[in-house]
């Protein structure tokens, strides 16, 4: 019997989807290990949750061979977020060869002992979320934040997608405060895309994250950015993966990307962050 | 190629878009109308151009939005919104193609 999971997938590539499944995957150039750069595992405050084993099986089901996960915005997170961290930490322990794990923070409370302590642990990066969490990318713990981070050479997925106004003015700032730091633009800066390749398309340690964006926006960075610069995510459970590959891979091909340029996009570009 | 101009079939298309978008927008903020806007971007959809022009577009859309409604309406909500923004997409990226063709 096919489980939750499974079905879950099963309803999102038959019917009207067969055929669109079918073209994204024919699209897919030849040893492209696909990195989701973007996902979630645990509950949200709105209801949402993803297991560790219902990513897994949506991942198996598309093809995906690795996904950065970290909590959504979790109930159980109270000020320093370690519960949901946790649970994060457990899945990545359970299934090593696929996730890689963020931990998320709040930045409005103390966050040192908390960033310590997932650092140590061995996370690989830092998710913060400027909506759910109500800051801005320039408040000084945000800026502490991103210093600490850069020290620490860890990687930073900012949400800077729906609901978000204020993208690269801020951003500027950090980087002032952190040359060095690394930073993985979820949702490719969305209402500021063009902006944002502007001021940060030449930074070596920036990367564009395509979760969810709409392929027009899609369309209008691959003209912007060099492809180098853009990676894969998902945005599970807001988002899925085969309607988010088919927004990248139609647009990139809109865009005349090449097959090598395809598969950066799709696993070679953070492949390179991460290893 | 119909004889209907790229500029027709783009109008045609963008208004489409503009359905679809506020569809997906009342899907995603849970409006009570979400389904009444799903029927509007249904019923555009639904409507065909002078020789049959953009039906490999519409055809798709169609089929899409048919579906996106069942899941809704029976509260399976990814599916249906995995189908939202596959038609948008389709949409928008053949209205981008349009803006290279004379016709
Ligand atoms: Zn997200």
């Amino acid at each position: 019997m096919a489980t939750e999971a499974e079905q879950s997938v099963e309803v999102l590539t038959s019917g009207a989807m067969a055929g669109i499944w079918e073209w994204t995957r024919s699209q897919i150039p030849a040893g492209t290990r696909i990195f989701d750069a973007h996902a979630h595992i645990g509950v949200d405050v709105d209801g949402r949750r993803m297991t560790a084993d219902g990513m897994r099986s949506r991942m198996r089901a598309a093809g995906v061979e690795r996904s950065i996960v970290f909590p959504l915005n979790d109930p159980n997170a109270r000020e320093d977020f370690s519960e949901p961290n946790d649970v994060v930490w457990d899945a990545y322990e359970r299934h090593p060869e696929f996730f890689v794990p963020f931990f998320r923070l709040n930045p409005h409370y103390p966050y040192e002992k908390e960033f310590e302590r997932c650092v140590e642990r061995g996370f690989a990066g830092l998710k913060l979320h400027p909506v759910s969490q109500d800051f801005e990318l320039d408040d000084p713990p945000v800026l502490r934040l991103f210093e600490l981070a850069a020290e620490a050479q860890l990687p930073v997925l900012i949400h800077a997608g729906f609901a978000m106004e204020r993208v690269v003015e801020p951003l500027r700032r950090a980087f002032e405060r952190a040359p060095d730091l690394r930073l993985i633009i979820g949702h490719a800066a969305m209402v500021e895309l063009v902006e944002a390749a502007r001021a940060f398309g030449d930074v070596p340690s920036v990367i564009f994250e395509t979760s969810v964006v709409s392929a027009h926006d899609l369309y209008v960075l691959f003209n912007v950015i060099s492809p180098e610069k853009v990676c894969y995510g998902s945005d599970i459970p807001y988002g899925d993966l085969p309607s988010t590959l088919h927004s990248t891979l139609a647009a990139a091909r809109a865009a005349g990307l090449s097959d090598a340029e395809i598969s950066g996009v799709l696993c070679g570009n953070i492949g390179r962050w991460l290893g | 190629m119909s004889g209907v101009s790229a500029r027709l079939r783009t109008g045609h298309l963008l208004r489409l878009c503009r359905y679809l978008d506020m569809a997906i927008i009342s899907m995603w903020a849970s409006s009570g109308r979400a389904h009444r806007t799903l029927g509007m971007a249904q019923a555009c959809a639904g409507e065909t151009l002078p020789g049959g022009a953009e039906e490999e577009t519409l055809g798709k859309v169609r089929e899409l939005l048919a579906e996106a409604r069942e899941f809704y309406r029976a509260g399976d909500f990814a599916p249906a919104m995995a189908r939202m923004r596959v038609a948008a997409d389709l949409c928008s990226l053949r209205i981008i193609e349009l803006a290279g063709e004379r016709r």
